[in-house]
């Protein structure tokens, strides 16, 4: 009975682990993401890139924010903003903005 | 020789040099690193060159391509885990480039992603039907060097020049980066670097190429620039990417998680002009990589089976090979369409191919220092010493590959 405790006490370790993983992973992409996004916004705001490639671009970052918000689920905050940028068009500022306000998240989920 | 022969073979090197792996691993390595991994990425490149300049000599010199010698050195058993390995590693590379094709046609028509994707993949396979082996090799290595607009950014940008030359000197991740997790990634990347750079593919594909072009003991001089000045310009270009990353992406929070990102490098130094040059480079980059994965596979199991193979002979004279490329395009289309994306398949290409490395390139050294079936050719103390000391690291690198992969879920953490 002992040992099987164990071996669920040590799994569960090992699932929050993973799972604390999965989201530090989850918040360093969506960081990079918007990061990305707002360099394309940041460019085409200034006519230095071609309509249909920020078009595009900006599709793209909403589609890989999509996928890499799904292992945000533990964290509200972060998957709310993340949604509100996806439905909207946000300029390059906004989407530093929201890069920056993830940071903290970022560095408590490094240090744990 | 004649020298323009010579000037061609080594611009197709250094505009086919480049492939999806390098162009996301390079750029994120460089946004994460900075400059600290330039290092592995020249060691690396002496690698290649070192091994591809045997698999020439080889191909030149016996007629034999690299499977042939594979089958023979390594037995059928060894052999065929050999050959089911590179498949497996060299088709879910070519479904990245084909994916990748279709992401950058995306980027710039603004059309569907599937059908581009198919599209892609009968363009490529009208081309490998309809033209001969050296226009192939050429028309998409020589259109690969509008990747030289990368060049020009990095010029553009005004460089770090210090930083650049202290990332020569082998060193560990910078000093503000020395965390457990931070190591682990640096190992990661210097891995993934080492894969991509020296994927089995490409002497797969060099050394039937060889043999496709008639190489004889005459093309020696050929096979050594080609290798040497080809693969070292092409490996320059790649640095640039990892520089133009430290220097614009790392300080911005940019780790490129799309392939579009990567063009926006060009496009900080030259606006809209800069980034369709860039899209145009990768294009025919990643598109002419496509060709050379989807033939090497088709190469491997033709010379493994011994089936008549080569693009020199009319299809219905090596039905088989002809029949194995138009597979290969078939499965690899098959994957992307199945939407994991580009970039996810060139993570899974790279781990795949480090630990296919060591089986591909020691039946090949074996050959080259073996002086009853290469004469004079065979392998000196220089290419052996070099040739063996290669060979230690990449089977350090291949034992490395997975675990790096796992804790560090491919570098992302």
């Amino acid at each position: 009975m002992r040992a099987l405790l164990a071996l669920v006490a040590v799994t569960a370790l090992a699932g929050c682990s993973s799972r604390a993983e999965k989201q530090l992973e989850a918040v360093k992409s969506v960081r990079s993401i918007l990061a990305e996004w707002a360099l394309v916004e940041a460019q085409a705001s200034k006519g230095r890139s071609p309509q249909t490639y920020a078009d595009e671009m900006r599709q793209d970052s909403k589609d890989e924010l999509e996928k890499a918000a799904k292992d945000l689920a533990g964290q509200p905050g972060a998957a709310q903003l993340v949604a509100k940028l996806r439905a909207g068009s946000p300029d390059s500022a906004a989407l530093k903005q929201a890069a920056d306000r993830l940071e903290p998240l970022e560095k408590s989920l490094e240090a744990a | 020789m004649k020298p323009l022969e010579l000037f061609l073979g080594v611009l197709t090197a250094v505009g086919g040099f480049v492939d999806i792996s390098e162009l996301v691993f390079m750029s994120q390595a460089g946004s994460r690193f900075q400059y600290s991994l330039i290092w592995v990425i020249v060691i690396a490149t002496i690698g290649i060159m070192v091994f591809g300049e045997m698999s020439g000599r080889v191909a030149a010199m016996s007629r034999q391509p690299l499977f042939n010698v594979i089958r023979h050195r390594l037995g059928f058993s060894l052999g065929l885990l050999t050959l089911v390995g590179a498949l497996i590693s060299t088709l879910i590379t070519c479904a990245a480039e084909i994916g990748g094709v279709a992401l950058v046609l995306q980027l710039l028509s603004g059309w569907n992603y599937t059908l581009l994707a198919i599209g892609a993949a009968a363009v490529f396979m009208l081309t490998i039907y309809l033209m001969p082996f050296k226009w192939i090799e050429r028309s998409y290595g020589l259109l690969g060097l509008f990747m030289l607009v990368f060049g020009a950014a990095f010029l553009a940008l005004v460089p770090s020049w210090h930083q650049i030359g202290g990332g020569l000197v082998p060193q560990g991740p910078p000093p503000e980066q020395t965390s457990t997790r931070d190591m682990l990634a640096y190992g990661y990347f210097a891995v993934a670097l080492i894969s991509a750079i020296m994927f089995p593919y490409e002497l797969y594909f060099y050394s039937s190429g060889a043999i496709e072009d008639g190489w004889s003991s005459k093309d020696l001089l050929i096979n050594r620039v080609t290798t040497f000045l080809g693969f070292g310009l092409g490996s320059m270009l790649a640095i640039t990417l990892v520089c133009l990353s430290a220097q614009q992406f790392g300080p911005r929070g940019i780790s490129p998680e799309m392939i579009g990102t990567v063009v926006l490098q060009p496009g900080l130094a030259f606006g809209k002009v800069g980034i369709l040059l860039g899209l145009l480079g990768i294009l025919f980059a990643i598109g002419g990589a496509a060709i050379e994965t989807c033939l090497a596979c088709a190469y491997g199991v033709s010379q493994f089976f011994g089936w008549r193979w080569g693009r020199h002979k009319a299809p219905k004279e090596a039905p088989l090979f002809t029949l194995a490329w138009v597979v290969v395009f078939v499965l690899a289309l098959a994957i992307v369409l199945t939407g994991i994306g580009p970039v996810d398949l060139a993570e899974y290409a790279i781990v795949t191919s480090i630990v296919v490395l060591p089986l591909s390139f020691l039946p090949l050294m074996l050959v080259a220092r073996d002086r009853t079936f290469m004469r004079d050719k065979a392998n000196g103390v220089l290419a052996n010493t070099m040739g063996w000391g290669f060979y230690a690291l990449i089977v350090v690198a291949a034992l490395a590959a997975i675990p790096l992969y796992l804790l560090t879920a491919g570098g992302k953490l």
